[in-house]
């Protein structure tokens, strides 16, 4: 019984440390190296957050797709010549590709600038729900044990 | 013997310090999860989940195992030396149980409550990180959790048994202490380490190649402890 008691203030805990470090979470602890593409490679990048962006694409001429590769849809294409700037989201922590077009000519250069950092709101919510739901059974326990 | 693990897993000292210590590694997993610089490039498309499922392993740092490498060994000295330093030994060895069976209870413990509380400690950092996608990550879980069961298992498995007979082999707590941190941690970091758990990770050997040489020394080490733990003297 004391082991189920600690087991579930782990999972209290382990909700309370989750959702504080995601909140403190700032734009100057987020860093993107450029990304060089040519054809026919794909890049992948980890977001560790939902961001907002500034995304500049540099090089040649030709269409520079974002796919959300954790829900397997595109999230933003944009015609490239040679230079364009475009304000982007990630719009939750996980893996995200960047590609050009088959068509495209020329190699591109990616850079990714973190503008605010987020927390989804479903993120958010999952986390209360661990919290509440371990400390209702946890209630219940000490609840028990006091009778 | 049913009992003896059922009292020495809710000791409340041995599940505080546990749970510190998954504190302290959630803490970890959590901090890889916002500062991961990972860029992967292909040649092909990537599909769901193997962009998150990738990462997953990856958690676990030397700053985790730091953590395990010196819980570990308290855990054991406390249930294993403390008694016998306290003469609180002369009482639980004078129960209707062989030597053999009290510290073999003593060694599931310690073993169980850690597996329990490290991988749960990763599978909830983790979950809570991707439920904005909660699909994706239960997949990526369903998908890597052999291996995750498989890492802890056999990697705690040697650092309890290794502790263990550590214990059993000192003359007082604190050299317990001390050895079974230096023997865990020093080789780890000098890169000569007989159990290539940081291969394991970054999967350049194969599960097998983690498994045999870990297994065999677990076996060893807890037959040595068992052995010389049942014909040593209880002080």
């Amino acid at each position: 019984m004391r082991l189920m008691r600690v087991f579930l203030v782990l999972l209290i805990l382990l909700s309370i440390i989750s959702m504080t470090m995601q909140a403190l979470f700032s734009t100057k602890e987020v860093y993107y190296t450029p990304i060089h593409i040519q054809l026919p490679w794909y890049e992948s990048v980890y977001s560790p957050s939902a961001i907002a962006l500034k995304v500049s694409v540099n090089g040649g001429i030709g269409m520079v797709t974002i796919r959300d590769i954790e829900l397997n849809e595109t999230l933003i294409f944009e015609n490239v010549y040679h230079t364009k700037i475009f304000s982007f989201v990630f719009p939750h922590p996980g893996t995200f590709e960047i590609s050009v077009s088959e068509n495209s000519t020329g190699s591109f250069v990616v850079v990714l600038s973190p503008i605010e950092v987020g927390f989804p709101r479903s993120n958010w919510n999952s986390h209360l729900m661990i919290l509440s739901f371990s400390a209702f059974i946890l209630a219940i326990l000490l609840w028990r044990e006091t009778k | 013997m049913k009992e003896l693990i059922r009292r020495e897993i809710n000791d409340p000292v041995i599940l505080i310090l546990v749970l510190i210590g998954s504190l302290l590694a959630g803490i970890e997993f959590k901090e890889n999860l916002l500062t991961f610089a990972m860029r992967m490039s292909t040649t092909h498309s990537l599909l769901p989940p193997y962009g998150i499922s990738s990462s997953i392993l990856k958690l676990f740092t030397e700053r985790t195992y730091s953590v395990l490498a010196f819980l570990i060994p308290l855990l054991a000295t406390l249930s294993i030396r403390q008694d016998r330093d306290s003469g609180v030994a002369f009482v639980v060895y004078s129960l209707p149980y062989r030597k053999w069976e009290i510290l073999f209870s003593k060694f599931i413990a310690i073993y169980s409550i850690s597996v329990l509380f490290f991988t749960t400690t990763h599978i909830v950092i983790f979950l809570l990180h991707f439920s904005a996608t909660p699909i994706i990550a239960v997949e990526a879980i369903k998908l890597k959790l052999s291996l995750l069961l498989t890492f802890y298992l056999f990697l705690l498995a040697f650092m309890c048994s290794l502790s263990s007979l550590i214990a059993i082999l000192v003359p007082n707590s604190s050299v317990s202490l001390l050895l079974g941190f230096f023997f865990l941690y020093l080789p780890t970091i000098l890169g000569i380490s007989i159990i290539p758990w940081h291969e394991f990770i970054s999967e350049e050997i194969s599960f097998i190649e983690f498994v045999v040489p870990t297994v065999a020394f677990t076996l060893v080490c807890l037959s040595l402890f068992l052995i010389i733990g049942s014909r040593r003297d209880v002080v």
